[in-house]
């Protein structure tokens, strides 16, 4: 195993005899395997381990250390023993790898999963960025971005369409994002767009798997490579026999919906433990002490709701059987709309 | 063969707060699932599209929450892992908290140590929900786009079932409908497993469930059971889909509740795949109390409104 846990242990876990251990013994207990992966965020470091995998450090100013683990031998083809530890901030570059391996699993592979897929999503929440679930891309024509919002196939698809058009990829899912003033500017993130290799199939592109034994291959697309305002969202969905209207733009209450869809569940999910928990002297301070700074006050949460409101809104039911037929409706609304004032 | 499957209820109840609401596709869950939400708002506002319970357990995208994780760049290894782990999120709760109720479509399996999907040290007990194969094959069949035939001939699969990382999912086996019944109900699951057939919550739902939900800890006034009943009658939950449709329902049809009736496989099913199903699944449809011999649904059971599906 690799790392320290400094408030939870490792422990063996059979289906009958749990090892527990729990920061507040009067509430659930949290059970943890040796197996698990861990996140512990109440140090001056933010520490992620994944056990065979290898381990995450976030530092404060959102650089981050990544530890690999070997492969297990019992699936190395050629097994050097070398776990190499690289550092590099977020805004460095591609990092030195050393010690790869000429095998299925590379260590560049595993590398690349604890980067894109912990440390980078990590680091982005502790510069105090937002994570939206969904991608953002650019239209160079007007400088101004696009949330596509949805389940990551859902938006891939739209997102693939619009690279076909010229648009660019400012981030993939979790899309980082952050409030300046009233605008909400997405910043452009490293991490490759990835996607089912069915999907990247469908699309007749050549996906790169990600790990030897997964179906997530990457794509390579055009990359914006400064912030942008987001000046329109569009929530996707897939189409389904009956739906009438497959394009909408989101007006009165279905806009005052999927705006709250927007940033709204990770702003709740900060206030909950007020409500579960039912401690009436445990403060919102304690609350964003315990989280890394990221509660809000319940008037910051409806004052974000407000200006998220105030971004044009419009929702998409996707033909796969027709993608260009069906994103082309969003260009069009875009053109003569959010994309032209 | 179990000769009582009514001997998977009497164990004891598991440590954790998880009740598995285990079904088959296309078996009644949805509806419990309602009688359940609509027993937690109470006199508050329901609609279809708020039914609570519904997080499969192999859908992991909820790492990212919980550990801030990108599941698509896990490996099909992992993303086991990291399901039981989700799974263990809560265990050894208060004995008189709540359960926390969770559907789920998959056969029950142990797994192995740290991946079991259902794991013991979070559950508490299951409730296996079962529905007349022949009615559920006319359910399968437009609710997945295919035509009778494919629905029984589906229902006999033991279909492989693989992770899916790009979709931040991990193995979501079904089994045939046989396999599946004969899982929950194996002597070796080692939590309470109630059983409840759809045709007697039809009929019964208030008698079926009240000593269920008693045994699960989640006690409630018979009146207030017979009130979220009501409120969740089959053509209610149609009529707030035609009105507002359900998100969900499968990218196949618009129309997740379809007929809701018990028996009405006499008027669509026939006779091939009547005997079809009794070929491939006569020992568990006796077990059951399939015999073939039930009474035709009567008008009370119909629903007026029924959307045509394109087969």
């Amino acid at each position: 195993m690799m790392g320290t846990m400094s408030s939870v242990e490792h422990g063996s876990v059979g289906s009958a005899a749990p090892v527990a251990v729990a920061a507040d013994l009067t509430e659930h207990v949290e059970v943890v395997h040796e197996q698990w992966p861990t996140l512990t965020e109440d140090g001056p470091d933010w520490l992620a381990v994944f056990p065979g995998l290898g381990s995450v450090r976030v530092h404060d100013d959102g650089s981050y250390d990544i530890s690999v683990e070997p492969v297990p031998a019992s699936t190395r083809v050629s097994a050097t023993g070398v776990a190499p530890t690289i550092t590099h901030s977020l805004w460095d570059g591609a990092p030195e790898i050393k010690g790869l391996q000429p095998r299925n699993e590379t260590e560049t592979m595993r590398h690349e999963a604890l980067r894109f897929g912990w440390a980078e999503p990590l680091a982005w929440r502790r510069r105090g960025y937002r994570l939206l679930h969904g991608c953002t891309v650019l239209d160079p024509d007007s400088g101004k971005a696009v949330a596509v919002l949805g389940p990551p196939h859902d938006t891939a698809i739209v997102v693939l369409e619009l690279a076909r058009r010229g648009w660019q990829l400012i981030s993939d899912q979790f899309a980082p994002v952050i409030w300046r003033d009233e605008s909400l500017e997405a910043a452009p993130a490293a991490a490759p767009l990835v996607v089912s290799r069915s999907r990247a199939v469908k699309a007749g592109l050549p996906g790169v798997p990600v790990r030897a034994n997964t179906n997530t291959v990457r794509l390579d697309v055009p990359r914006a490579q400064s912030p942008a305002a987001i000046a329109a969202t569009v929530h996707v969905s897939m189409h389904k026999e009956g739906d009438e209207e497959p394009f909408v733009v989101l007006q009165g209450r279905e806009r005052l919906t999927a705006s709250a869809g927007l940033l709204m569940p990770e702003t709740l999910l900060s206030l909950m433990p007020l409500v579960s928990s039912g401690d009436a002297d445990r403060t919102l301070g304690d609350e964003a002490a315990a989280k890394g700074g990221t509660a809000v006050t319940p008037q910051q949460a409806f004052a974000e709701h407000m200006k998220a409101m105030a971004i044009p809104g419009a929702r998409l039911y996707l033909d796969s059987g027709d993608v260009a037929g069906s994103v082309e409706s969003v260009v069009s609304w875009w053109e003569e709309g959010p994309g032209a004032q | 063969m179990r000769s009582d499957p009514n001997a998977a209820a009497a164990r004891e109840n598991g440590p954790g707060q998880t009740v598995w609401l285990a079904s088959f596709p296309k078996s009644g869950n949805t509806w419990m699932r309602a009688i359940v939400t609509a027993l937690q708002t109470g006199d508050h506002l329901f609609a279809v599209n708020q039914l609570g319970s519904g997080a499969q357990p192999f859908h992991v995208g909820g790492a990212v929450g919980r550990w801030g994780m990108d599941v698509r760049w896990v490996d099909n290894d992992e993303i086991e892992v990291l399901r039981s782990a989700m799974t263990h999120r809560r265990v050894a709760p208060p004995s008189d908290a709540p359960p926390m109720l969770r559907k789920t479509h998959e056969l029950y399996r142990p797994g192995s140590d740290g991946r079991e999907p259902f794991p013991l040290a979070a559950t508490r007990a299951a409730i296996l929900i079962v529905r007349d194969p022949r009615d559920v094959a006319c359910s399968y069949a437009p609710f997945f786009g295919t035509n009778l035939a494919g629905a029984v001939a589906s229902m006999q699969i033991d279909r492989p079932a693989y992770p899916n990382p790009a979709q931040q999912s991990a193995r979501q086996p079904w089994g045939s409908w046989s396999s599946h019944t004969l899982s929950w109900l194996d002597e070796t699951v080692p939590f309470p497993v109630h059983l409840v057939r759809y045709e007697d919550m039809r009929s019964d739902a208030v008698g079926v469930l009240k000593p269920v939900f008693d045994a699960i800890g989640m006690p409630v006034p018979t009146e207030d059971l017979a009130a979220a009943v009501e409120r969740t009658r089959f053509d209610r939950l149609k009529s707030d889909e035609t009105d507002k449709g359900f998100r969900e329902t499968s990218p196949k049809t618009r129309t997740f509740f379809r007929k809701g009736r018990a028996g009405g496989w006499r008027e669509e099913l026939p006779e091939n795949l009547v005997a079809r199903l009794r070929d491939d699944h006569g020992p568990v449809m006796e077990m059951l109390g399939y015999h073939g011999t039930e009474p035709t649904p009567s008008d009370d059971d119909a629903v007026s409104v029924v959307t045509p599906v394109p087969q």
